[in-house]
């Protein structure tokens, strides 16, 4: 449900960052999501679609998500290991829960991509 | 289609609530206010808790609540039906408080005599999880009617708080809700996180979770006085 705050976030951000690009137009935002986060990427493209007409440089531009998955170090034995649903997000060489979260709750922009006029 | 970016940056997209939230959280260390961020799902029993809770409270702290909901003022009219200081954020159509809406009641809302925050998020274990709010402690309430399943569904809330209450505990002996089995999926995403269960209502459970919330009011409240403003009022000793 949030997907609509965080796309006005990316907006937000590349207004600001563009602001003295005379002409620049977007063709593509790229942003890093978490696995463990909560942000799903297919809602906040929906999101950032539906949004973009609100930043006049954005209205042509593409959402790009990048996945990335997540990595603790675990309680028990000290072990990195990866954060999976399907191993109830414990680690699988002892069981140890998330001791500290080294990866995974990324909400970042990464790059922009312009349009190039000649 | 798209390849490398032009430009590659690196910002965090909720770099702005955060900022904010350290705001609100200097605030109130400037204030020797302790404040709690409450989430869980609607209906979960935040309202009556917080009640529960400040009611027992009460003698020793003062104590204000923010109420966040998407409509109305009910839950703030309970609380201060219960003499109990509530300020209303209508989130309008927004799932969760961010730290801007807590800002703006921050400044217009005086600390002084006040040792206890309590916001009370919008009902919903998900969007709230990644909007810190500038408190110093977050609390997940799951109440037993829930489903013990709850943790290992809403994996990033529950990693992210301090304490899980199970409320609504008389009602255990009717429902299917087994609190190893929570627990269990609590300590793989939280295996720091303290655990209580109680009622509200009947009041079992209770002093075990005010006297956690005595403990980390303590840790404000401890401060030098020269980092507090407006800490011109007597406090009293916890009991």
């Amino acid at each position: 449900m949030h997907e609509a705050a965080v796309a006005n976030a990316i907006l937000e951000h590349v207004e600001r960052r563009l602001a003295d690009a005379d002409e620049a137009v977007v063709a593509s935002v790229h942003v890093r999501i978490g696995e463990f986060s909560n942000v799903d990427p297919e809602s906040l493209r929906f999101a950032f679609d539906s949004l973009k007409s609100s930043c006049a440089i954005c209205r042509e531009a593409t959402l790009v998500v990048e996945s990335a998955p997540a990595f603790a170090v675990c309680s028990e034995g000290g072990h990195r290991y990866r954060i999976l649903p399907e191993h109830a997000y414990r680690c699988t060489e002892c069981g140890g829960g998330i001791s500290k979260l080294v990866a995974g709750d990324e909400l970042d922009i990464t790059g922009l991509e312009l349009f190039a006029f000649s | 289609m798209h390849g490398s970016p032009d430009e590659h940056i690196l910002e965090r997209l909720l770099e702005d609530n955060a900022q904010l939230a350290d705001h609100n959280r200097e605030h109130f260390d400037a204030h020797g206010v302790t404040a709690f961020n409450f989430m869980s799902a609607p209906g979960a029993g935040k309202t009556l808790l917080l009640a529960a809770t400040i009611n027992a409270l009460r003698d020793d702290y003062g104590c204000l609540v923010i109420e966040g909901d998407m409509v109305g003022e009910l839950d703030a009219d309970r609380l201060r039906e219960l003499d109990i200081p509530a300020v209303q954020i209508g989130t309008g159509r927004s799932c969760h408080l961010d730290a801007r809406m807590v800002a703006r009641v921050l400044h217009e809302q005086p600390l002084a005599g006040t040792d206890l925050v309590f916001i009370e998020n919008v009902g919903n274990l998900v969007c709230p999880a990644e909007f810190p709010l500038g408190e110093h402690l977050r609390v997940v309430a799951l109440s037993v009617t829930e489903g013990d399943d709850k943790p290992f569904k809403y994996p990033v809330i529950f990693h992210r708080c301090d304490a899980v209450v199970f409320t609504k505990c008389d009602l255990l002996p009717y429902v299917d809700f087994q609190s190893e089995r929570a627990r269990r999926f609590i300590s793989a995403v939280n295996p720091e996180a303290r655990v209580f269960e109680l009622s509200a209502l009947s009041g079992q459970g209770l002093s075990e979770w005010t006297g956690w919330i005595r403990e980390r009011a303590g840790l404000n409240r401890g401060r030098p006085a020269g980092q507090r403003q407006g800490a011109g009022h007597v406090h009293l000793a916890a009991g």
